[in-house]
């Protein structure tokens, strides 16, 4: 059984490492972008069941990316928004995603979230 | 009429002359006149102008009591009285074309009886002269006011002959050419033996009411008039109209005291509105940075708990983490930790800055030693720039060390976080004419020419909707410290794009 595929886009590098860590600790394959930009790139070549997604990142932010990646052609995966911000929920409300965790969070909750949500995706 | 012996000749003549002009009287009631001489003349019932009209006007002012009312009365009645005496006196004198003011005050008392308002008993201390010292102590002896209120058994709590007092120093006033006023200090109508008057110029009337007091009184009654007299007020012509000008001036000093007050109002009103918009734009400022500094502390909290816990499952699992993740894992830690205590700093940097507390050691310092550090830091920090440091090997200076690291370790900081793109970042290092230059040059997004000022001030963050970290603290106390230095910091934009930030210190070699 292929692993599946998760794109955490995130700009803090120490946030970035210790996702990997964990969620391919946990059976996922892990794909890391440091702004939205970097992300939309990424995701022109392999597409995950679940997309983890900061808000306040330079060069292209949350709302930026959503933006982009609700235009391109289906499928689209599911998104969480992860952030430190105080509105993290209305943020994701803002952006029509499907779920959102609040730094700092649990190793647990984000394994979770994240098993949760790939479940019903396709495999990339 | 009686009067002192000197002028009795005087008197006498005009007795006659005034006997005479009444004799001339012609009554026609199917014309409704009266004539004296040939000028017109009116009957008025006495007691409609004295008792009935005290009693009137009592009666008008009974909301206000009986003090107001007397006042009133008695001012109305004087200054008719005292109108009718001066034009009486002024048409008399010139009919019989008197000139000599002795004869022309004659004329009074004999108008006076023979009119009907009382018979006149000038006492011999009387001093009639046209100045100051005039002084007239008189009996108005059947006096028209007075027997008015005998007539109807009533007794007067005060003098009531105020027509008396008014008619006769009217004419005397008129005679004279000396503003001149009387006093009734004893009235028959109040349980007075006599009604009698003092006349005198106004600023005089009141020592001569005193004198008079205490020489008829004792010295008990030395401030109060003679009995009979108890309630004597002084009166004064036309009181209404000084009172109404006081009046006037009362109120336009009040308008002009309320629009004082109202201008005053309307300012501190305004200022308020201002404080309060100040304040609030300052809590939503505040608000604003609390949830930035609470979104920064955050993430390297979060970092630090997720590579914890990542260790900590792996236990629980009874899995040993291999060595390479246990470097990643405590690198990433001692990373996270120290991003937190240079937050952690800032924060006591602003407090300490707030409170007037940062106080800054300056010593003989290497500042090429500084910046070298910095720029060998911040290599260890980025893959993406290149850091170039350009100056003299060795720059002495007496500044705080610590301080002046940690601002061109901010420079620095800025120029990479506001180079995503990567590129040169240059740390130039100047000493001239008695001036230290550290410049930092970076390739990066650049400051619009209108935000060089306000990248300085506290809070400020250059493109909030792109998070480039930070909480808007940094070039803020970057400044503080400089000006504490007594140098300056300022930002311009290098033709090639970019910011550059200039630090201006003045030079104290060691």
């Amino acid at each position: 059984m292929s692993r599946k595929r998760i794109l955490l886009i995130d700009d803090d590098e120490g946030i970035r490492d210790f996702v990997r860590i964990a969620l391919g600790d946990a059976g996922f394959d892990v794909t890391t972008a440091e702004d939205g930009r970097r992300a939309l790139e990424l995701l022109a070549k392999s597409k995950p069941s679940v997309i983890l997604l900061d808000m306040r990142m330079p060069r292209m932010n949350g709302w930026e990316f959503s933006a982009a990646y609700k235009a391109l052609p289906e499928p689209r995966a599911p998104i969480v928004v992860v952030t430190a911000a105080r509105d993290a929920g209305a943020y994701a409300a803002e952006i029509g995603a499907d779920a959102f965790l609040a730094k700092p969070f649990r190793v647990r909750d984000l394994v979770a979230l994240v098993r949760q949500f790939s479940s019903g995706a396709p495999k990339a | 009429m009686r009067v002192p012996q000197p002028i009795e000749a005087i008197f006498l003549r005009a007795q006659q002359q005034v006997a005479r002009y009444f004799e001339d009287r012609k009554e026609d009631p199917e014309t409704g006149t009266i004539s004296i001489a040939g000028e017109r003349y009116i009957l008025l019932r006495a007691a409609s102008m004295s008792v009935e009209f005290f009693d009137l006007v009592t009666s008008l002012y009974r909301d206000k009591g009986a003090e107001v009312a007397r006042g009133v009365a008695s001012n109305l009645l004087f200054d008719v009285a005292h109108a009718i005496g001066k034009a009486d006196a002024r048409a008399f004198q010139q009919r019989l074309g008197l000139e000599d003011p002795i004869e022309k005050l004659s004329a009074g008392p004999v108008h006076f009886s023979y009119s009907g308002w009382a018979f006149v008993d000038i006492f011999p201390e009387s001093r009639p002269s046209a100045d100051l010292d005039y002084f007239l102590i008189y009996d108005h002896p059947y006096s028209f006011e007075s027997d008015s209120w005998l007539k109807r058994g009533r007794r007067s709590e005060f003098p009531v002959c105020v027509m008396n007092a008014g008619y006769s120093s009217g004419w005397c006033e008129e005679s004279f050419g000396l503003p001149l006023v009387a006093v009734e200090i004893e009235c028959l109508a109040s349980g007075g033996s006599h009604c009698r008057f003092i006349m005198a110029p106004p600023s005089c009337i009141e020592e001569h009411l005193t004198r008079h007091a205490a020489k008829n009184g004792g010295p008990e009654s030395k401030s109060r008039p003679a009995r009979g007299a108890a309630s004597t007020s002084i009166p004064e012509f036309f009181q209404r109209k000084r009172m109404e000008e006081e009046l006037r001036q009362s109120h336009e000093s009040l308008e002009r005291r309320v629009a004082e007050r109202t201008a005053e109002l309307v300012e501190a009103n305004q200022r308020l509105q201002r404080e309060v918009v100040e304040r609030k734009r300052a809590e939503e400022v505040r608000d604003e940075f609390l949830s930035v500094a609470a979104h920064e502390l955050k993430t390297p909290m979060t970092s630090l708990r997720g590579f914890a816990q990542v260790l900590l499952e792996q236990l629980e699992r009874n899995e040993t983490p291999t060595a390479e993740r246990l470097d990643v894992a405590l690198r990433a830690i001692d990373r996270q930790t120290e991003k937190l205590a240079g937050l952690v700093s800032q924060l006591l940097d602003i407090s300490r800055l707030d409170a007037g507390r940062l106080v800054l050691e300056p010593e003989p310092t290497d500042v090429a030693a500084i910046a070298a550090s910095v720029a060998q830091n911040a290599r260890a920090r980025t893959r993406r720039h290149s850091i170039e440091l350009r100056g003299p090997t060795t720059l002495s200076a007496v500044v705080d060390p610590m301080r002046l690291e940690q601002v061109v370790t901010n420079l620095v900081d800025n120029a990479i976080k506001y180079s995503p793109d990567g590129g040169k970042i240059e740390i130039e290092l100047e000493a001239r004419a008695g001036q230290l230059r550290i410049e930092v040059t970076d390739p990066g997004i650049g400051v619009p020419a209108e935000l060089r000022e306000r990248m300085f001030e506290r809070f400020y963050q250059a493109h909030p909707e792109q998070h480039f970290g930070g909480m808007g603290l940094g070039l803020y106390i970057s400044r503080q410290i400089v000006e504490l230095h007594g140098g300056r910091i300022e930002a311009e934009s290098p033709a090639a794009g970019g910011t550059r930030l200039r630090v201006t210190l003045p030079l104290k070699e060691a």
